[in-house]
């Protein structure tokens, strides 16, 4: 009997190479749009967000959180109101501008504000502001947040809320 | 000889097990993608309209369409004056509103909208607004004016009516003035809010 050379198995090597560079550029974008979207947006405890089945990516921005009783700027507490009412001292003499909530978007405004020092006043974008708000906070609060930010530069806003599912219901 | 001169020529082979950092990447790429996936956040875009912005010192005349909020199941339909006015179809523009508005091309519309309920009402808002939107394909911006007593969850409410069609329903129609069709979902995306006290 002749003995039949052992057959050698050939050694097939896997390129991992491409996939691993897909794989890694995969996860940076990825970790990058975390960091500048949801990561950042932590709604306190005590605010229940409206729903609305409006699908949009939240950015990062100055926030204005108000709960039934306060109203927080980027976390830290700016003022407290009662029923719904601010106290008269809380307000400025125009009787509509939260003077505490004025002066914080204004110092936000300002340092917003340092990219585009070399540009014109009239040319310099306006801020945008997120505003977390409790749903069941009725309108006669809302105008008076509206109204200080407008008059600290901020006319845009953007409102948080929680995303409903897709229906055909209005 | 042999294997020495194989030795020489040859280059230590090594290894490099990169299993254990593709089992880490594939994992972190799934937790990313699904944590992305059920982001419960969402946005909705509006800006404030100063007070006495509305009365525009400019001559030119300018479309507009506010909505006022008195109640969550009563609300008026404005429409400014149309007089110089590009209208696609205006005849049938204009019959539209005259059976259904109150006012005239000079003076503006407006239209009275109650409901017993606040989606009874939408389905109202959207059925005149997709109207006004045909003979407006062009036009983006409504003001929501509203009363001190709505509440935020309901001024959301009527920002998503007048912004969009919903999914599962049909969508906008519309044609421009130089006849060219386009299907769309969005009425009026651009939002300025404005309280009802300050407008007088």
């Amino acid at each position: 009997m002749i003995a039949r050379p052992k057959r050698k198995l050939q050694e097939h090597e896997l390129n991992l190479t491409s996939l691993m560079d897909v794989l890694t550029v995969l996860i940076f974008f990825l970790v990058q749009a975390f960091t500048i979207t949801t990561k950042s947006i932590q709604v306190p405890k005590n605010i229940r967000l409206p729903v609305s089945r409006v699908q949009s990516v939240p950015r990062e921005l100055v926030s204005l959180s108000i709960s039934s009783d306060e109203i927080r700027g980027n976390g830290a507490l700016l003022v407290s109101f009662k029923n719904y009412h601010f106290a008269k001292n809380d307000l400025a003499s125009d009787g509509r501008t939260i003077t505490h909530v004025a002066e914080f978007l204004k110092k936000e405004f300002k340092n917003s504000l340092q990219t585009y020092e070399d540009l014109k006043a009239e040319d310099r974008p306006t801020g945008k502001l997120m505003i977390e708000a409790d749903k069941d906070i009725p309108f006669s609060v809302l105008k008076y947040i509206f109204n200080t930010a407008t008059v600290s530069g901020y006319a845009d806003y953007q409102f948080l809320i929680n995303k409903k599912k897709n229906s055909t219901a209005l | 000889m042999l294997r020495r001169k194989l030795r020489k020529n040859s280059l230590p082979k090594i290894d490099i097990n990169i299993v254990s950092l593709m089992d880490i990447m594939t994992t972190i790429i799934f937790f990313l993608i699904f944590m992305a996936g059920f982001s419960k956040f969402s946005i909705l875009s509006a800006y404030s309209q100063p007070v006495g912005s509305g009365k525009d010192l400019e001559k030119k005349p300018k479309f507009t369409v506010s909505l006022e909020i008195a109640k969550p199941t009563k609300v008026r339909l404005n429409l400014g004056p149309m007089a110089g006015l590009k209208i696609v179809e205006s005849d049938q523009f204009f019959s539209y509103l005259n059976q259904n508005f109150t006012g005239n091309q000079t003076s503006g519309y407006n239209r009275l909208l109650e409901a017993r309920t606040e989606d009874e009402l939408a389905v109202k808002i959207q059925s005149a607004l997709i109207e006004i939107k045909k003979g407006f394909p062009h036009e983006e911006t409504i003001r929501l004016v509203v009363a001190d007593g709505i509440t935020y969850q309901s001024v959301i409410h009527f920002m998503e009516v007048v912004r969009e069609v919903p999914e599962g329903r049909e969508p906008l129609h519309l044609k421009n003035l130089i006849n060219q069709r386009k299907e769309t979902r969005m009425i009026f995306p651009e939002i300025s809010v404005s309280a009802l006290s300050d407008e007088g």
